[in-house]
């Protein structure tokens, strides 16, 4: 539960505002509630480093396979094109 | 990683010269074109649908309405952006087709998902901390060493595959292919909440199962 | 005007990873992103508690601010120079001494409770790890103090692990429990005072 007098939140609200936090979409308010939190929180902490190492995991997926060969379709058009109207 | 997606930039001139070769039936420009964007396509269309043959031939059919199309293309968005718009267009027709496809603008309220940690690792309301963890996750070893073994990309993939459709396109092309959120609110017509929304539920998902994974791994 | 400011070793912005020139050198605000959104992040000596990182600088503040709860955000900013004091050592000394915070809290509630016996116990306790049996035993005698008694031994298990910031925010909420906002509020300016103090820091600063 936030504790609105004290303007903290919680490790269960963090874990839902991890994201937004990452995307700077934020209120400053709750940016530097989210920071003050990180501060103390050793577990948050850590919850947003595996977010990150989440994101970087699926960064390096994005390796190109190989092509395969463009389809008879496209490069009968791109020989039309070539040979111009008749 | 090349190719690159960028949303809403006006036609540069290197996009004017490959435009001007492919209109004038230029096979090698094409080649060069379709090699450097043909792998970031496939995966970006794979995200709509369940096979590796369908994605390819969505990436096949994306080409034939470029080059068909060049001719109508006038460089107010950048050809990277248009040629995506016809990749989502010809996947999204394939998704529809392979099963029943909920159009990406009703996206579940937020929470109906359930929450991204369950709720018995936090204390409750008799606990000394209320909300804050009751057991804390453990720090992961080694995360970047690890999570490139062969083993650990094919376990995630896995678990990007199982994602509900709409978390793992907007993981892909968020994560995976570093689109920017602009251009995914774009690309399919979200907004900017419902695209965050989707991809903070993905991402809390891949995050439990790479934990699970390395937790057991290390074991 | 001049403020302070944590880094992580290195001169690294604790949550931007920003690195920060040497001293002398300014960071403006929309120069770079990477240095923090909306601006320059700084604290004043009252702020110091919740901001607590490896390196603690004084920072000189140019331009308009605006004014947080917790800190000040400007729009340009230079190192001075670094609070050499501020050390492990001292984050250690800083954690413990809240930890007996947190124990003199738990005392108060034990004493409220009429467990006159139980709160002299737990003050005989002399070292931080006498400190967390004693208020864990204590704690399953006497149910109805053992939040306080459980905030106690939390605390000394914080300082114990060198987790300072952490052992800080128990001793505020170790207050508040006994003494509702003002507690926390107190107790918060006594941690601060206690930073400024150890680390002569400089009263005409922000």
């Amino acid at each position: 539960m936030r504790d609105e007098a004290l303007n903290e939140i919680t490790c269960r609200e963090f874990v839902e505002l991890v994201t937004e936090y990452f995307e700077g979409a934020l209120s400053a308010r709750t940016q530097n509630q989210v920071e003050e939190h990180l501060v103390m929180c050793r577990w948050c902490t850590t919850y947003a480093d595996q977010m990150r190492a989440t994101v970087a995991a699926l960064r390096a997926l994005g390796s190109d396979p190989p092509p395969g060969d463009p389809s008879a379709a496209v490069l009968a058009e791109l020989q039309r094109r070539r040979e111009g109207p008749r | 990683m090349s190719g690159r997606f960028t949303s809403d930039r006006a036609g540069t001139s290197a996009d004017e010269s490959i435009v001007a070769a492919l209109r004038a039936g230029d096979e090698r420009a094409f080649r060069e074109l379709f090699t450097r964007k043909h792998g970031r396509m496939k995966r970006i269309a794979r995200g709509f649908v369940t096979s590796d043959a369908v994605a390819e031939e969505i990436v096949q059919e994306t080409w034939v309405a470029v080059v068909n199309g060049i001719d109508r293309f006038e460089c107010r968005s950048s050809l990277d952006t248009w040629i995506a718009s016809i990749l989502v267009n010809q996947a999204r027709k394939h998704g529809v087709r392979e099963r029943r496809s909920v159009p990406f603008c009703c996206v579940a309220s937020r929470g109906a998902d359930g929450p991204s940690v369950d709720s018995d690792q936090f204390e409750n309301e008799d606990g000394v901390w209320p909300g804050h963890w009751a057991t804390g996750p453990r720090p992961w070893q080694s995360p970047e060493r690890r999570l490139l073994s062969l083993e650990a990309r094919k376990h995630l993939k896995d678990a990007l595959e199982q994602l509900p459709e709409r978390q793992r396109i907007v993981v892909g092309l968020r994560d995976v292919e570093g689109c920017s959120a602009e251009e995914v609110c774009a690309l399919l017509d979200l907004s900017e909440e419902n695209q965050r929304v989707l991809l903070h539920r993905g991402r809390s998902r891949l995050r439990a199962v790479l934990d699970g994974y390395l937790e057991e791994e290390a074991a | 005007m001049i403020a302070y400011k944590f880094l992580r070793s290195g001169r690294l912005g604790p949550f931007s990873g920003f690195h920060w020139p040497d001293a002398g050198v300014w960071v403006r605000s929309g120069e770079d992103r990477a240095c923090g959104r909306a601006g320059i992040h700084a604290c004043r000596v009252r702020d110091l508690p919740w901001w607590l990182a490896d390196e603690l600088w004084e920072i000189e503040l140019e331009g308009e601010s605006d004014v947080y709860e917790h800190k000040i955000i400007a729009r340009a900013g230079r190192l001075r120079s670094r609070v050499e004091a501020w050390t492990t050592a001292c984050a250690d000394e800083y954690a413990e001494a809240c930890a007996w915070r947190a124990r003199e809290r738990a005392i108060e509630a034990l004493g409220r409770a009429g467990h006159e016996s139980a709160a002299v116990r737990l003050a005989a306790s002399g070292t931080l790890k006498e400190l967390r049996t004693m208020a864990g035993h204590l704690a399953d005698e006497r149910p109805d103090t053992r939040i306080s008694l459980l905030m106690a031994q939390d605390a000394a298990d914080c300082a114990r692990i060198h987790a300072a910031p952490t052992a800080a925010y128990i001793a505020a909420h170790a207050a508040r429990r006994i003494d509702g906002p003002p507690g926390y509020d107190a107790e918060r300016d006594w941690q601060s005072s206690w930073l400024a103090r150890r680390l002569r820091l400089d009263h005409g600063a922000a």
